[in-house]
């Protein structure tokens, strides 16, 4: 093989490397919502554990308060919010939370059910 | 992983109808750790890759003439220090400690409570031992060795056999060197679907983790008796053969009775000889990637594969394994795929060795892009379970309310890193171990081609590669990952 054509081979690899990188970002910024919550956020559970609408993701800043209720269609076990490690009994709706965004990342809300199963309602993302 | 308690979603889910709620949900498959890491933001993704680019052309350029890491100037050091490390009494307490934590990984196991993150098995087997042990060996050499509960007993038996027999033990097999580090690899990829697969959607149980550590005890001590301990141990103990692979980058080496030194990385050129050292390499990679995407990048894939299988009516837990299987195995033919093709790549220019051989004898190259893959996935998981690891599980393995330590009363604080510093770990890890494989590789390459001209002409394939490596890494960080 030419020498000629071997540089031409890499450089479209290189390329296209390039290009899942910009495909990346494009689908990085477009995926999720950057939006940032603000106030109270209800979260909907129905009367088998799960969240209304599927799981949601919530965005916050550093420093930010969290003021999430969490309104059940049936009485679970609690709630529990991963991380922060704050859990609230669950026998009364709404279930409200409110703190401050002292740590970064990504944190899992869940609801621990009354026969035991868990499952996540809402995701909290908290940017540095 | 990521590990939370026991989660019963999968059986719940069953009373649900609709089909997108039965998959068990990425987030409940297991909620391993408290705190995820937030996706690396793009700006930082993009300067890394464009970091990686740069610094590849680079390197060509700039690049010596002469091979210098393919002879391993391995030098003792004083025997003073041989003697203080490889004593009998050390030897003995290591492989002791090492007993010690086998036997409560069974223990705690069989008899601990059910929740993972409350038992010591999990958490030992899946982080301080699977993950903990990667840079002691870089550091320090093959150290699992030492504290290999499994040679350890073997070497127990073939000592009391020689006391009684007066001979030591018959190994009725040599230990085929075809086979090289190919069981090893087997295992790994094992091991992986027990940790990620075999629940089901849910975290491994401690039980299970039991099981498959007495299983695989008992084919560790029937190849032992088959192969010899010390054959066996080296190349077919699947994490023997795991860490030593990392250990190879590192300056320290234990030959017969002495430690000895080497230049950095000039341990690694030897080990890619052996059968299977591409294999390994390339799983280690693959497993990395694979746990970063499953709930990530493969998500909407596996769920629909996942949903196939659940068509054909499989039960819940066993789509989600056939699924994740399938993936899992896809992942580790594109890694082997992508690499295979950078090595036919390397076979056109002239004056190469043939393509099988060719594909061996850069599998070292790729040792330092899964040391970097692994720092990047685990750094913060390690940093969050470690502190578990050293209280609460320290002082009650067992999650029956013990205190031995009075430490159970410890907790994880998830505010130990920062986002950004975790982001920059990834990264850095990411750049510094493409920078290690480059320069491996066009190591390899002078010492493999006649001329420097040709040398460098086939590394623009092995760059190739490297740079594809390493911005997947990248771009498995900037999305959703575990």
């Amino acid at each position: 093989m030419q020498s000629r054509t071997m540089r031409i081979v890499v450089l479209a690899v290189v390329i296209a490397a390039a290009i899942a990188a910009l495909i990346a970002l494009a689908s990085s910024n477009s995926g999720k919502s950057e939006e940032v919550s603000h106030g109270v956020q209800t979260v909907r559970v129905d009367p088998s554990g799960n969240p209304v609408g599927g799981v949601k993701t919530l965005t916050y800043n550093r420093g930010d308060r969290i003021e999430l209720h969490v309104v059940l269609a049936a009485p679970e076990q609690a709630v529990h919010v991963h991380g922060y490690e704050y859990e609230k009994p669950a026998e009364h709706s709404p279930v409200v939370f409110s703190f401050p965004a002292r740590l970064d990342g990504v944190f899992e809300v869940e609801v621990h059910r009354l026969d035991k199963s868990e499952g996540p309602i809402a995701e909290l993302h908290v940017n540095p | 992983m990521r590990v939370s308690r026991p989660k019963l979603a999968a059986a719940a889910a069953l009373a649900t109808p609709a089909a997108g709620l039965l998959f068990p949900d990425a987030a409940s498959a297991h909620a391993l750790v408290g705190r995820k890491d937030l996706p690396v933001p793009a700006w930082l993704f993009a300067w890394g890759a464009s970091v990686v680019l740069v610094i590849s052309f680079a390197l060509l350029t700039v690049a010596w003439t002469k091979a210098r890491l393919q002879d391993e100037d391995w030098r003792p050091l004083p025997r003073g220090l041989s003697i203080a490390v490889l004593n009998p009494v050390t030897q003995t307490l290591c492989g002791l400690i090492g007993v010690g934590l086998f036997v409560l990984v069974l223990y705690s196991g069989f008899r601990g409570i059910e929740d993972p993150t409350h038992n010591f098995s999990i958490i030992f087997v899946f982080y301080t031992f699977w993950l903990g042990l990667i840079l002691p060996s870089v550091l320090l050499g093959d150290v699992f060795r030492a504290f290999n509960p499994w040679r350890a007993i073997g070497r127990v038996i073939s000592g009391g056999f020689r006391l009684v027999a007066g001979q030591s033990a018959p190994t009725p097999f040599d230990y085929p060197d075809r086979l090289g580090l190919w069981p090893a690899v087997f295992g790994i990829v094992l091991f992986i679907w027990l940790e990620l697969i075999a629940g089901g959607g849910i975290a491994p149980t401690p039980h299970k983790v039991a099981v498959a550590t007495v299983i695989y005890s008992v084919i560790t001590f029937v190849c032992m008796g088959l192969f010899g301990v010390e054959e066996w141990i080296s190349r077919g103990e699947a994490f023997n053969a795991y860490f030593g692979m990392f250990a190879r980058l590192g300056p320290l080496e234990t030959r017969g009775d002495r430690v000895g030194t080497r230049r950095f990385l000039s341990g690694a050129p030897q080990w890619a000889a052996v059968p299977g050292s591409a294999a390994l390499v390339l799983t280690s990679i693959g497993v990395t990637s694979f746990d970063g995407a499953q709930e990530g990048v493969w998500s909407g894939t596996i769920r629909w594969t996942f949903e196939r299988a659940s068509d054909l009516g499989l039960s819940l837990s066993d789509s989600f394994r056939v699924a994740n299987t399938i993936w899992l195995l896809i992942t580790l033919a594109g890694m082997a795929g992508l690499y295979w093709l950078g090595i036919k790549g390397m076979h056109s220019v002239r004056g190469s060795p043939p393509t099988f051989r060719l594909g061996r004898s850069f599998a070292h190259t790729l040792i330092p892009i899964a040391l970097a893959y692994l720092v990047a996935h685990y750094f913060s998981a390690f940093l969050y379970q470690e502190q578990a690891q050293f209280t609460y599980i320290l002082s009650d393995p067992l999650g029956h309310g013990s205190n031995l330590f009075g430490t159970a009363g410890g907790g994880i604080n998830y505010g130990i890193v920062g986002s950004n510093t975790v982001w920059y770990v990834q990264v850095a890890a990411l750049v510094i171990g493409h920078v290690l494989g480059l320069t491996l590789a066009h190591d390899r390459a002078l010492a493999t081609y006649d001329s420097v001209r040709l040398a460098s002409r086939s590394q623009y394939f092995m760059l190739a590669v490297m740079v594809c490596f390493t911005c997947f890494g990248l771009f498995l960080l900037s999305q959703a990952n575990a």
